[in-house]
C-alpha cells in the first residue's frame, strides 16, 4: 500500500477528531479593579464608571454611590442608620426614628418602639428580639404592626408580602394592606424554630428552613394571594442554631441554602448541587446571568477571607484570598463592590 | 396519713425544679421588672445592670443565637440574642450579651457555667418563655425567692372621669357620681434600705366590699397582634402616659363609697388601703 494513503488516513483521523472533540480553551474570569476610593475622602459627586447605583451599608458607612451624581456616603457610626436608594431611616438618641426622603428632603418622625429596618424599598420599625415589627409607609403612616411573645428569627420581604418566622416555629405573612395569614405550620410539635426565609421578588416562590434537632428546607408556591402550598421538602445535613442564609433563585425553581462547608442548591424536582468553600460563610452572590456563584467566607485564622467562584454546575472556577474581612460584598450587573477597612473597591468581572 | 404523704411527695417533686433554677445575676442589679413601662417600651422580663459574668437560669441547649453582622441573614437593629431551651419546657432569653459570648457559648450549657457579659453595654435583658404554652412568664414567679418581708405600697390612686377630669383619691373627699377609670401607682420594695423596687404580683380593687377588678402580672400572651395579660387586656390599654396601671372601670352612685385596693407581692406579703368618701349628684 502506498505511504501517501496512510498519510491521508492520518490526516482524515485528525480532521474527524477535531470535529468530534473541538479544542476549546477554558474561559478565565478575571477581576479588573475599576475604582478604588477611600470612604473617608468621598464627597458628593458622580461616579460615572459605575454601571448602576451601589447601596453601601456597613457598620460605619452608609450611602449611595451613583453614576448620575448627587451620591452621598455618610459616617453612621453614631447610631442605627439604614439606607435605601431613595430614603434614609435613622434611629436617634431620643428613641425616635426619622424616615427621610433623600430626594425631596421630606421626613417623618416615628415614636413607636423598634429600630429602623429597610428591606428592598419597604420600611419597618422592628425590634426582632422583643418580637415587635411595624411596617410604615414612606408618607409616615403605619401599614400594619405585630407584637408577640416569640422573637423574630427570620424575615424576607418582596413586592407585596412580608414573611417572617418566629422562635415558636410559626411563619407569619403580612400583605402591604395589612391582611395577615399564618402559614400552615410545617411542624405542629411546637418544638421547631424558623432559621431562614427567602421570598422571590414576585412573591411566588417561598423557601423556609425550620426545625431543631432535624432541620428541613420547605419550598412553597403562592397558589392564590397569600395562600402558599408546599412543593418540596428536604432534610438538611447541618444543624445550625443561628440564622441560616437562604436565597431563592430568580431564574430557576431552586434555592441556595447554607450548609456546613458548602452552599447547596436544591431544585424543586429534587436535584441538588454543591458549591464547596473553605472557612465560615459570610455571604454568597448567585450571579445567574453570568452563571457564577460567588461565595465570601472567612478563613479559620479570621484575619483574611476568601472569595470562591463556582459555575452553576458546582465546578470551582477560582478562589482569591483577601487580606482582612470585607464589610460589604455586592454584585451589580458585571461589577462587584467590596469594602475592606475604609476602602471601597469596584471590580469589573470579565471573561478572558 | 397516706394521702398526706402522697400530697407531700407531689409537693416536693413539684418544688424541686423550682429550687434548681438560679438567678442569672444578683437580684440587686435589677433595673426594670416584668411589665414595667418606659418610653412606650414594655419590659417582658427583667433588665439587669451589666455584670461581669452571667449564670444560666438552668442547664439547657442553645437553640438560637444571633449577633448583629453586616452579612447576617437576619437583618435589623436591636441587640444580640441567645436562647436556651430547658428540659422543663421553658426557654431563657438573654439580650445584650457580647457578640463573642453569643458566638462561643457551647451548644450545651450547664448550670455551673459562667457566661461572659458585655462590658460595652450598661445592661442586659433576661426573659423566660414557656415554649409549650407560647407565653412570657414573670421570672419572679419561678426564680428562687428573695428575702422580702415588705408588702407592696400604694403611692397613688386616681379616678379618671368620662370628661377627662382626674381625681386623686383621698379620705373623706367628695366626688360627683358617674363612671370612672381607676388608675393606681404601686410599687413593691424588697427591703427598706435596698433600692430594688419591683411591681407587685397582684392588685385588686373592691368597692363596698365587692371585687371590681383584678390585675395579675404573672404572664404575657399574644392576642390580636398585641401583648396582653392573662385576663386578655392589651398592655397598650393598661398604662396611662405617666405609667400608672389601669385597674378597671367603676360606676359610683351617690352616697357613701368605700374603695379598697388590695396588693400582694410574689412572696405572699399583702397590704390593702381603704378610702372612704362621698359621692354626690
Amino acid at each position: 500500500m502506498k505511504k501517501s494513503f496512510f498519510l491521508f488516513l492520518i490526516f482524515l483521523f485528525f480532521v474527524l477528531y477535531y470535529f468530534l472533540f473541538p479544542l476549546t480553551a477554558d474561559k478565565e474570569h478575571i477581576w479588573l479593579p475599576q475604582l478604588v476610593l477611600n470612604l473617608e475622602e468621598i464627597h458628593d459627586g458622580a461616579f460615572a464608571i459605575l454601571e448602576d447605583s451601589v447601596l453601601v451599608q456597613t457598620a460605619e458607612y452608609s450611602g449611595v454611590l451613583s453614576p448620575e451624581g448627587g451620591s452621598v456616603i455618610s459616617n453612621s457610626s453614631s447610631g442605627i442608620k439604614k439606607y435605601s436608594f431613595s430614603h434614609s431611616f435613622e434611629y436617634t438618641a431620643l428613641n425616635k426614628s426619622v424616615l427621610k426622603n433623600r430626594i425631596n428632603n421630606r421626613y417623618f418622625v416615628f415614636e413607636e418602639p423598634g429600630y429602623p429596618l429597610i428591606l428592598g424599598d419597604r420600611f419597618f420599625l422592628a425590634d426582632l428580639s422583643a418580637s415587635i415589627i411595624r411596617e410604615v409607609s414612606s408618607s409616615g403612616g403605619t401599614l400594619w404592626s405585630w407584637e408577640g411573645v416569640s422573637p423574630i428569627t427570620a424575615i424576607s420581604s418582596a413586592d407585596m408580602n412580608t414573611i417572617f418566622g418566629t422562635l415558636d416555629g410559626k411563619v407569619h405573612i403580612f400583605r402591604k394592606d395589612g391582611k395577615q395569614e399564618i402559614l400552615d405550620n410545617p411542624d405542629n410539635s411546637g418544638d421547631s424554630i424558623v432559621y431562614g426565609i427567602s421570598l422571590s421578588p414576585d412573591n411566588n416562590f417561598l423557601a423556609i428552613v425550620y426545625g431543631r434537632k432535624e432541620q428541613y428546607l420547605l419550598l412553597y408556591r403562592e397558589k392564590s394571594p397569600m395562600e402558599y402550598v408546599e412543593t418540596g421538602k428536604f432534610l438538611l445535613d447541618s444543624h445550625f442554631t443561628r440564622p441560616i442564609k437562604v436565597e431563592v433563585s430568580l431564574r430557576e425553581s431552586s434555592v441556595w441554602v447554607e450548609q456546613e462547608g458548602k452552599i447547596r442548591r436544591y431544585r424543586e424536582d429534587g436535584e441538588v448541587t454543591d458549591y464547596p468553600f473553605e472557612g465560615s460563610l459570610l455571604t454568597m452572590i448567585p450571579d445567574e446571568s453570568n452563571e457564577i456563584v460567588y461565595i465570601l467566607s472567612t478563613l479559620p485564622s479570621a484575619v483574611s477571607s476568601l472569595v470562591t467562584a463556582c459555575s452553576l454546575e458546582g465546578n470551582l472556577l477560582f478562589s482569591d484570598k483577601i487580606k482582612g474581612i470585607p464589610s460589604h460584598f455586592k454584585m451589580n450587573n458585571s461589577q462587584l463592590t467590596l469594602i475592606e477597612g475604609n476602602e471601597i473597591i469596584v471590580f469589573h468581572i470579565g471573561e478572558y | 396519713m397516706r394521702t398526706y404523704c402522697v400530697a407531700l411527695l407531689i409537693l416536693i417533686c413539684h418544688s424541686l425544679p423550682v429550687v434548681a433554677f438560679q438567678w442569672p445575676s444578683d437580684p440587686d442589679r435589677i433595673i426594670k421588672s416584668f411589665c414595667e413601662v418606659e418610653d412606650q417600651k414594655i419590659y417582658r422580663g427583667l433588665q439587669f445592670s451589666q455584670p461581669e459574668l452571667i449564670r444560666p437560669f438552668d442547664a439547657g441547649d442553645v437553640v438560637f443565637r444571633y449577633i448583629q453582622d453586616p452579612f447576617s441573614p437576619l437583618p435589623g437593629g436591636g441587640s444580640s440574642l441567645l436562647v436556651l431551651q430547658h428540659e422543663n419546657g421553658f426557654q431563657s432569653v438573654y439580650e445584650g450579651l457580647s457578640d463573642e459570648t453569643v458566638k462561643t457559648v457551647p451548644s450545651r450549657v450547664t448550670q455551673d457555667m459562667m457566661i461572659d457579659a458585655n462590658p460595652d453595654l450598661e445592661e442586659y435583658r433576661f426573659c423566660i418563655r414557656d415554649a409549650r404554652l407560647t407565653r412570657l412568664v414573670n421570672p419572679l414567679l419561678i426564680l428562687p425567692g428573695l428575702n422580702d418581708r415588705i408588702p407592696p405600697e400604694l403611692l397613688s390612686l386616681h379616678l379618671l372621669a368620662e370628661d377627662g377630669t382626674l381625681f386623686p383619691v383621698v379620705q373623706r373627699m367628695v366626688i360627683p357620681a358617674g363612671g370612672y377609670d381607676v388608675y393606681i401607682h404601686v410599687i413593691d420594695k424588697v427591703a427598706k434600705k435596698n433600692p430594688l423596687v419591683l411591681l407587685p404580683y397582684m392588685v385588686s380593687l373592691y368597692n363596698l366590699g365587692s371585687l371590681q377588678a383584678e390585675r395579675k402580672l404573672d404572664t404575657l400572651i399574644q392576642r390580636d397582634n398585641h401583648l396582653s395579660l392573662q385576663d386578655g387586656i392589651s398592655l397598650k390599654n393598661i398604662y396611662d402616659k405617666d405609667g400608672n396601671i389601669f385597674l378597671g372601670s367603676i360606676i359610683l352612685n351617690s352616697g357613701s363609697a368605700s374603695m379598697e385596693v388590695a396588693m400582694e407581692d410574689f412572696y405572699g406579703n399583702k397590704e390593702s388601703r381603704q378610702f372612704n368618701f362621698s359621692v354626690v349628684r
